[in-house]
């Protein structure tokens, strides 16, 4: 009985989390220096499904808050902005990198150094929550 | 008649050798992005900001060094980390002379207090220092240097934003800005800016 009910379980919350083909190509997180509120994290973000994906919310238990933003250059002047309703087309990558976009990871809970794997979740516009590992780097 | 040749010849010669003291312009070459370089060189202002230890760093600190500086703030989470492992890496190459300082110089004192700097800094090397100094001090590279700067959200707050010129100037033993390096930096090309500038203008 108790067997069944996990096989159903298991087939009914692979309905419900259907892949939606998100992935997150190596993801790292910048280690940071001493007492620093916010970090960086990068990856390549990538479609792999032939629908459009929309990402709604960025979490980790590992900090108090994540933004999508971009860093630009004009003129040698260095502005950093939010990234707002993120979609990826179907097979599209976008990349999160140095010196671009990234993840801002805002007030961390705990000590991120190189070794700590920092966990986050990409929530989706459909509901969808994806799962990612992020590898602390110098 | 002939004495006034003379004369003239001596002059000329005289004006030359105080030209030549400055070289022609150095001529990059496309392959290294960013690289501009001052010719003459730049006048830096007389300027008076403190170190990480609490020492006064000013003119006087970079006669008789060649310096990268780099102007920006500790809670800069992307590009600040980025362009200061660069100078580390940079740091670590053969073929730089002795006398050779890199300094972090920050528009955020609110903030950045000689204390944090210290951790910053030495976080990326043990030998980078960290400056700062009363607002009047930092404008007044804006004019001669473009170091500007705005504060983004509430300032009495924690979480402000800096934007920033990020590039990286490249100041001579007399303490001059003899080049700057734009953003985005890498290391191939801040390597091969400095060692450039520095090979020509030694
Ligand atoms: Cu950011």
């Amino acid at each position: 009985m108790r067997f069944l009910f996990i096989i159903v379980f298991c087939f009914y919350s692979s309905l419900i989390f259907a892949d939606s083909g998100l992935q997150l190509i190596d993801p790292w997180v910048r280690q940071s220096p001493p007492n620093a509120k916010n970090l960086a994290g990068y990856g390549e973000l990538k479609n792999t499904s032939a629908l459009k994906i929309k990402i709604a919310a960025i979490e980790s238990a590992f900090f108090e808050k994540i933004e999508m933003h971009v860093t630009t250059f004009e003129n040698g002047m260095m502005k950093m902005s939010e990234v707002k309703n993120l979609a990826l087309s179907p097979k599209e990558s976008v990349y999160f990198e140095p010196g671009g976009r990234h993840f801002m990871l805002i007030k961390p809970k705990s000590i991120i150094k190189p070794g700590i794997i920092v966990p986050i979740q990409i929530r989706l516009s459909s509901g969808e929550v994806k799962r990612f590992d992020m590898q602390v780097r110098r | 008649m002939k004495s006034n040749i003379i004369l003239v010849a001596i002059l000329a010669l005289f004006l030359n050798y105080g030209c030549s003291s400055e070289p022609e312009p150095l001529t990059v070459p496309q392959s290294i992005k960013g690289l501009i370089v001052d010719s003459p060189p730049t006048k830096l202002p007389d300027f008076k900001f403190i170190d990480h230890n609490g020492k006064v760093f000013g003119n006087a600190q970079l006669k008789n060094n060649w310096s990268l500086v780099f102007f920006g703030y500790t809670n800069c989470p992307d590009v600040c980390p980025t362009s200061l492992s660069i100078m580390d890496k940079i740091s670590k190459q053969p073929g730089l002379p002795d006398n050779m300082q890199y300094i972090f110089a920050s528009v955020d004192p609110k903030r950045d207090t000689p204390e944090k700097l210290k951790g910053f800094v030495e976080y990326f090397n043990a030998k980078f220092i960290g400056v700062t100094g009363t607002k009047a001090e930092i404008d007044k590279f804006q004019e001669p240097l473009g170091v500007i700067y705005d504060y983004d959200g509430d300032t009495n707050s924690d979480d402000y934003v800096v934007n920033h010129f990020a590039a990286i100037y490249i100041i001579d033993p007399k303490g001059r800005e003899r080049a700057y390096v734009l953003p985005p930096h890498s290391e191939k090309q801040m390597n091969e800016a400095f060692k450039l500038v520095y090979n020509y203008y030694k």
